[in-house]
């Protein structure tokens, strides 16, 4: 027996967050890679036109599968969205495990390797959503670990294919090599500047798109962007992860150079907003998410340009996850109002800042 | 294309609307769409932006519809019973069997979504291999093809027309071939 089914995220919360754990990062804009791939089983109905019947089915054929395979390590973790608490529903989405859509969706189910890399979604829009998350920027690893995945599997299952529209998926967005890579970007000096409008202007020629992680449209929390393809008809996935390769190494050299221009012209102005951000994070009593965020995000930029001495980046990467809602709520052991949730972000934050003070 | 709200933003919505009877199109940013949304109260979700593309690229427009229910003809999926008014909400597909019976729907969609018409990539391991490596060959080859006549290299063109030409019907004859075998 290798899965273990779990009735709630405690298993995950006991071990750090993978993708944020990049020590021997090269680059501190790029937070973490990923590359999903789509995959229905052919003869079943997608998911859209299924029901529980076929949903279980298809569950039951994935998980023979994944079991015999052995893709995701001798022992691995299963989720079923639907019979978790709603902070535990949150905690998988805020480690970027599961999307909103499989959490919404009843006969889904989650697969996890112990070391949280690698996902399978079950029964989300598709079969079958194959991901691979990476600290820093690691595109080409995370294509050749999930390559694996899918071959392993492939010998297992038959999947919807055709010879012209490749790879057949619920949305017709999806078709062809089902791939959608991307990558997590810190760009506070491009926000500051407002050079994302050109950016999500310039990106979308290329067929690419670049959005807000939790925030509307372009707006984000954090200044954390997500730049992903748009295509996946008409391009293999090598040429789809080094165009989007080339793209980022752009952006990065971009933000880099604002970054020095701020140090350089409006070095008070950097200082200020990064003290204030420190300030507000180490002494408020109550701390909404927005504010948290965007305070986090300037104190990992001014650790990035050494502004200060000892705090270290790791306990910033670890508050960006832990003042989620659903991380507060598990950490509390209850369900916390709107107000209680500020009021225990804030001690948190306090807490963990007071241990690890940079003065 | 520049959005014709904001013209700032690069156009990659298209939208169209019928006021009064009379079809409007126009190309917005997806903010400017977003906030149109809003204002006319019509859902233009993701999915439903999908859906917009195929009304697009069907040939009954949406007011002949609304004025003749009675007339209307629906395509539905044999295989999984998915009916075409549940594409156009949703911009989803009920099976493998759905991509040929809505085709002729979903070609331009799929122009407006991809950068290319063929997929050009991996295969699953051992399943029409030779079909899949030869449409891969043509895509690169019509990519070519582009190429040669957007500089003007018209002889190179004609070599490569002629190719494509040979090389598609190769590909029809081996997809017809594979098909009667596996009925």
């Amino acid at each position: 027996m290798s899965e273990f089914e779990m009735e709630n995220t405690d298993c995950l919360l006991s071990s750090p967050v993978n993708f944020l754990d990049d020590q021997n990062s090269t680059s501190p804009i790029v937070i973490s890679s990923r590359v999903r791939l789509a995959r229905n089983i052919k003869g079943m109905p997608f998911p859209p036109a299924g029901d529980i019947c076929s949903a279980s089915e298809v569950a039951a054929m994935v998980k023979e599968a994944v079991d015999l395979c052995k893709v995701l390590g001798d022992e691995y973790w299963s989720f079923t969205p639907s019979s978790l608490s709603m902070a535990d529903r949150l905690v998988l989405l805020e480690r970027r495990l599961a999307s909103s859509e499989l959490l919404q969706s009843v006969e889904a189910h989650l697969h996890v390797s112990r070391d949280s890399h690698k996902a399978i979604m079950v029964n989300e829009e598709d079969h079958l959503r194959l991901q691979v998350v990476m600290p820093g920027l690691q595109l080409k690893k995370c294509w050749e670990d999930i390559n694996v995945i899918d071959d392993a599997l492939s010998s297992k299952l038959d999947m919807a294919y055709d010879g012209t529209l490749g790879y057949l998926t619920a949305c017709p967005s999806n078709v062809g090599t089902a791939l959608r890579v991307s990558a997590m970007l810190h760009l506070p000096a491009m926000n500051m500047e407002k050079s994302i409008v050109q950016l999500e202007r310039a990106l979308a020629k290329l067929g690419l798109t670049v959005r807000g992680i939790s925030g509307e449209g372009s707006e984000s929390l954090g200044n954390l962007y997500q730049i992903s393809n748009q295509s996946t008809l008409g391009e293999g996935e090598t040429e789809i992860i080094s165009q989007l390769g080339r793209v980022i190494d752009q952006v990065i050299e971009h933000e880099e150079s604002l970054r020095a221009k701020l140090m350089e012209h409006r070095r008070n102005n950097l200082l200020d907003v990064v003290g204030r951000s420190y300030g507000l994070l180490r002494y408020s009593y109550l701390l909404t998410s927005r504010e948290a965020y965007n305070a986090l995000s300037m104190v990992r930029l001014g650790v990035d340009l050494g502004l200060f001495n000892s705090l270290d980046i790791q306990i910033v990467n670890e508050l960006f996850v832990a003042v989620g809602t659903g991380h507060l709520q598990k950490l509390a052991m209850r369900e916390l109002s709107e107000r209680e949730q500020n009021a225990f972000r804030a001690q948190i934050v306090r807490e963990r800042l007071k241990k690890n003070s940079p003065l | 294309m520049l959005c014709e709200i904001c013209n700032k933003n690069e156009a990659t919505i298209h939208i169209q609307e019928i006021v009064g009877g009379k079809k409007k199109s126009m190309h917005l940013c997806s903010s400017c769409a977003a906030a149109r949304q809003k204002e006319s109260g019509i859902d233009f979700g993701p999915f439903h932006l999908a859906g917009l593309l195929y009304k697009l690229s069907g040939n009954q427009p949406a007011e002949q519809n609304e004025n003749t229910p009675e007339n209307k003809t629906e395509l539905v999926c044999p295989q999984c019973s998915w009916r075409e008014s549940q594409l156009n909400s949703s911009g989803r597909l009920g099976c493998e069997n759905c991509y040929k019976v809505f085709s002729s729907l979903l070609n331009d969609a799929l122009k407006k979504m991809h950068h290319g018409s063929s997929h050009v990539g991996k295969q699953p391991s051992g399943k029409g291999t030779e079909l899949g490596a030869w449409h891969c060959e043509l895509a690169r080859l019509q990519k070519r093809l582009q190429q040669a006549i957007a500089e003007e290299n018209y002889e190179e063109a004609a070599i490569l027309r002629d190719k494509v030409n040979d090389l598609k019907a190769r590909c029809e004859k081996l997809s017809r071939q594979t098909e009667s075998g596996n009925e």
